[in-house]
């Protein structure tokens, strides 16, 4: 981002810290850290008074009956932000609490033994865990979680009830913790806790999915947080940029503060050209799309201006099911949405692009040594086919509905295309002899992100009806560079010559064959690396739709010509940093008061 | 009285969801529901007791219905089970 390279936050004092994660829910948060642990705090047998039994058992039950308010409008919240089928699982915890079997034997034990009810809880917790674990089928045995979710809410409600709450709380609290389970999240969304901020996670994961539909600011994903803050520290959580700012500056804060009304101004400003063209200065069109991945994402979509959805990613739909498979009409039914709401405009579906780091054990079964390079995307798919053929099914069905199209991920060459062309024609075999009306003429494209495929370009742009650079794993596998491992992410350098190169190559390729080029990379949503984008001669760039009003005013104030010149010099440039320094001085010559800044 | 035997014929059995399916079922009905598989029985009424019969795929279950609508119980039991617990797979 061209502002973090100016950004203040380069010269700190040294109490101030930086910390980097995955921004996935966007906004500024401002407030004391507290830290949740991940065990609840030891729970203690101690024996009470006979006069005190009467009075434990209506703490248990209070505590059952707030637990069970939490589960069911946590069901409510994430059905409505997820759907209802991701949500049962909240009903089940629900109904695990109201089943006589656990809350009598508590009530009784809680009688019979005169103890706390904390240790009523537990023992009848171990109890039933002990009973799910004796299970030989693998899976049912893990249900024994459900069990540990259930009880953990419920003592955290009784030590909630008999000591202190978080709505007790008087100042604004930002939450820091290892992970954040679905029974958190319902504490989360109340009235002190303003932000949160986790050590796991990845983009990909249920915790990002949890976050997003708490709409609240968030940053996931950063490595050791636990450690490296303490309770009561002043946190920012930054989750336009996934940063933390722990022990900030009062400018800082200020500065933050004044960010956050600037940009409710500037978002309130940026979206008076929603209705413009994104056309550079000499007449170049530009399509400007989204990158989504929750149906609820939608209204963003449109709202920020999207001209299509450029990159639904499908493997959401997948992990928000998990462990049950999402079925032939969920998949519809969500494609569907997304070509209707699009249309006439294209909505683009990224077959499951699971495998790598991003996978529920579920499919997965064996543990992989090199999973980046192993069975994920479009291989993964083909090798689960009864799921991959439900997904294919549901998307032909929906295609009738708008401009519908399909593409794979992670192909590295032709025969891997052909191999799923074929299946895809065999499902539509299947299709016409049930009479089920599809598209017949259903646009199927292909990620390019693999180095293979990105070389043979012009090959793959034969047989295929559009490309979409993915330039995460382009960089990650040209440049051999994991960016999240500390060690080697100095060099993850999108300005590297050899991608730039490669970038040209897929762009020209399609040109070539006619086929329209996109780009839906985390690089499409940076202002300076738009600016050489446009000069290698893309002309579609997908990405989150609170990007697309600042992109939008970039390439508004742009001129072709002039891009394609700087294009051409940082082209002949021999490091990614000259090339870079070379794009920023160009840019500063152009645009003296600097490019659009996101804030 | 009837008894049915039905076999668990979802990928994941009679995991939390599909229990709580099954229980949301039960309750519909007036009539005593059982499950049996093998010498242990549960009360197709509690959740707990559904869970623990730890019922995998290929699973053999008794149901058991007594009472004014034990024939109905007992077929929307078994039109629950042999559709998956609309699941996909």
């Amino acid at each position: 981002m061209p502002e973090s390279r100016q950004s203040p936050l380069r010269d700190v004092r040294s109490r101030i810290r930086t910390y980097k994660g995955i921004a996935v829910s966007p906004g500024i948060a401002i407030g004391r850290a507290l830290i949740i642990e991940n065990t609840i705090s030891s729970v203690y047998r101690i024996p009470i008074k006979p006069d005190e039994v009467e009075r434990e058992v209506q703490r248990f039950l209070q505590a059952v009956e707030k637990t069970r308010q939490d589960l069911l409008s946590l069901k409510e919240t994430v059905s409505r932000s997820m759907g209802e089928e991701y949500a049962s699982i909240f009903e089940a915890h629900a109904m695990i609490l109201g089943d006589p079997s656990f809350s009598d034997n508590v009530i009784q034990k809680i009688e019979l033994e005169a103890v706390n009810a904390e240790w009523a809880v537990s023992e009848v917790e171990e109890e039933l865990e002990a009973r799910f674990e004796s299970f030989e089928n693998e899976y049912l045995r893990e249900r024994g979680d459900d069990i540990k979710d259930v009880a953990q809410s419920l003592l955290k409600n009784l030590q909630g009830i008999s000591h202190h709450d978080l709505s007790e709380i008087d100042h604004d609290v930002i939450i820091l913790a290892d992970d954040i389970t679905p029974a958190d999240a319902v504490r989360f969304d109340q009235k002190p806790i303003v932000g949160f901020a986790t050590v796991t996670g990845g983009r990909t994961s249920h915790t990002s999915i949890i976050a997003k539909s708490l709409f609240m600011p968030a940053v996931i994903g950063v490595p050791r947080l636990n450690e490296l803050v303490d309770n009561e520290e002043l946190v920012i959580i930054d989750g336009y940029e996934g940063t933390i700012i722990v022990n900030p500056t009062p400018a800082l804060i200020q500065e933050y503060r004044s960010k956050v009304s600037r940009h409710e101004e500037y978002e309130k400003k940026l979206l008076e050209n929603r209705d413009l063209e994104a056309i550079t200065k000499d007449g170049r069109r530009i399509v400007l799309q989204a990158n989504i991945e929750l149906v609820g994402e939608l209204s963003d979509a449109s709202r920020f201006g999207a001209e299509g959805i450029g990159l639904y990613r499908s493997e959401f739909l997948f992990i928000s099911k998990s462990p049950v498979l999402p079925t032939e009409d969920e998949h519809f039914e969500v494609y569907r949405q997304l070509a209707e709401a699009m249309a006439p405009n294209p909505a683009v579906i990224r077959t499951f692009d699971l495998g790598g780091k991003k996978l529920a054990r579920e499919v997965m079964g064996s543990k992989e040594d090199n999973p980046v390079l192993g069975l994920r995307g479009l291989r993964l798919c083909m090798k689960h086919r009864d799921m991959f053929r439900t997904q294919l099914r549901g998307l032909l069905r929906a295609s009738v509905y708008g401009d519908l199209r399909v593409m794979f991920p992670l192909v590295s060459g032709i025969q891997e295309l052909r191999q799923v062309k074929a299946l895809l024609r065999e499902i539509e075999a299947e299709l016409d002899a049930e009479n089920i009306p599809f598209n017949r003429q259903l646009q199927v494209g292909i990620m390019i992100e693999v180095p293979s495929a990105a070389m043979i370009a012009d090959l793959l742009a034969t047989e295929s009806d559009f490309f979409a650079i993915g330039t995460n794993d382009l960089i990650q596998y040209s440049l051999a560079i994991d960016r999240s491992n500390e060690n080697v992410s100095y060099l993850y350098e999108p300005f590297h010559p050899a991608l730039l190169r490669l970038i040209k190559f897929v762009i020209q390729s399609g040109k070539k064959a006619g086929i329209p080029v996109s780009m839906c990379g985390e690089m499409a949503s940076d202002p300076l690396y738009a600016v050489a984008l446009v000069g290698l001669g893309l002309e579609i760039f997908s990405m989150n739709p609170s990007a697309i009003p600042v992109i939008k005013n970039v390439v508004r104030s742009l001129r072709y010509k002039e891009c394609r010149r700087i294009a051409d010099i940082a082209l002949q440039k021999k490091t990614a940093q000259e090339i870079e320094e070379f794009v920023i001085e160009s840019v500063a010559m152009r645009f003296p008061e600097g490019l659009v800044s996101k804030t | 009285m009837i008894s049915k035997e039905l076999e668990i014929i979802n990928r994941l059995g009679l995991h939390a969801r599909a229990a709580a399916k099954l229980v949301q079922t039960s309750a519909r009905y007036s009539s005593e529901i059982k499950l049996k598989k093998g010498d242990e029985e549960a009360d197709g009424k509690s959740i707990l007791g559904v869970l623990l019969l730890a019922a995998g795929k290929g699973t053999l279950i008794t149901v058991t219905a007594a009472g004014a609508d034990e024939q109905e119980a007992v077929e929307s039991i078994e039109k629950l089970i042999s559709g998956k617990f609309d699941e996909s797979d």
